[in-house]
């Protein structure tokens, strides 16, 4: 019981991670606004930076190389993103989450304050809890991010179909 | 392997975002292609009077649209309206010539029985049409409305009978239900 626990909190904590990561790295645009409009150093560095941290914890979780780091780099992100609701609400202003890159339209503020006992949990969890690890974690990790990418390639597709050409969008 | 897989899942997702912004700038160009009034001459001529076939002048709805070959969005909007085959609808095309808007007509494709070529710009003097390209709607040789045609979104509902607004239709006659 405790390790089908320990694997799907390992797996959710994994593809929320991954999603969001991989997203920040496509659309980085409206991170970039997020971190700008929080006033934030660094931002050019920090738009690349903090995707590839949640990839790598991502990795971490699933690989479980060390889960210590693992555990760290989780209460890292998951105190980070509280810490941005929390300045949002006490300067009052109004700031697009960018927490999955361009997806989603809510802004910073409580949501992110309220989840900092969701990223602790997946920290223990990944601490306490047994899952997935080695070759098993990696493929685990090809199989979330090909999945989501299959997704996306439906999307895609789907939008291709109902298309017309860039030609008849102007004259419509 | 698990560094393409993200890899190529990044790559998917930028092209996800790619096509969000172009639907997005679509669907602001569309919100932006708003139809203007258009000047022209009041009372409006017969039709004949400027070249215009006699038989155009007893239609219940005529929408008469005005195409230039030197406008770059009237050849988008002929090649939708080729595929219409509206009986509603008659083309009238400024060309620098007679043979160059025939040659403009062919190569869109569309149908020479519904055109009328008119290099002097008689018809598009006779009813003070300066701009292209717009339409006027005629009840029965009548003037009902004149106006710019950004897109074919704005001539399409007018091509048929079925849907026109009010003041488009007869008095006496009853909406389809």
């Amino acid at each position: 019981m405790s390790a089908m626990l320990g694997v799907a909190v390992q797996a959710i904590s994994a593809a929320l991670l991954l999603i969001a990561g991989a997203q920040k790295l496509a659309a980085p645009s409206r991170f970039e606004e997020t971190l700008r409009a929080l006033g934030l150093p660094l931002v050019r560095s920090l738009v690349v930076a903090v995707p590839l941290v949640e990839l790598l914890t991502a990795s971490l979780i699933l690989v479980r190389l060390s889960p210590q780091i693992a555990a760290a780099l989780t209460v890292i992100l998951g105190g980070s993103f509280g810490g941005a609701g929390l300045v949002a609400l006490l300067q009052r202003k109004t700031v697009q989450c960018a927490c999955f890159g361009p997806i989603g339209k809510g802004t910073l503020g409580i949501r992110q304050v309220a989840a900092v006992p969701l990223w602790l949990t997946a920290a223990a969890a990944t601490l306490y809890l047994p899952g997935v690890s080695g070759a098993t974690g990696v493929t685990v990790l090809v199989v979330l991010a090909l999945s989501a990418g299959i997704v996306a390639a439906a999307y895609l597709l789907i939008k291709l179909r109902s298309s017309s050409s860039v030609e008849e969008a102007y004259s419509g | 392997m698990a560094i393409l897989s993200v890899l190529i899942l990044v790559c998917l997702l930028a092209m996800v975002d790619q096509r969000r912004t172009l639907d997005h700038v679509r669907g602001h160009l569309a919100r932006a292609a708003k139809p203007e009034a258009i000047e022209y001459i009041r009372p409006a001529p017969s039709l004949t009077s400027v070249g215009l076939p006699a038989g155009l002048g007893e239609a219940s709805h005529l929408v008469l649209l005005f195409l230039s070959t030197s406008c770059t969005s009237c050849l988008s909007l002929a090649r939708r309206v080729k595929e219409s085959a509206s009986e509603h609808l008659w083309i009238v095309l400024n060309a620098p010539s007679v043979s160059a808007g025939w040659e403009w007509i062919d190569d869109v494709g569309l149908r020479r029985d519904a055109v009328t070529v008119d290099s002097a710009q008689e018809v598009f003097r006779g009813f003070g049409v300066g701009i292209t390209p717009a339409i006027l709607v005629l009840r029965r040789g009548e003037v009902m409305l004149g106006q710019t045609v950004p897109s074919y979104d704005q001539l399409e509902p007018l091509l048929s009978t079925d849907n026109l607004p009010p003041e488009l239709t007869e008095a006496d006659e009853v909406p389809a239900l």
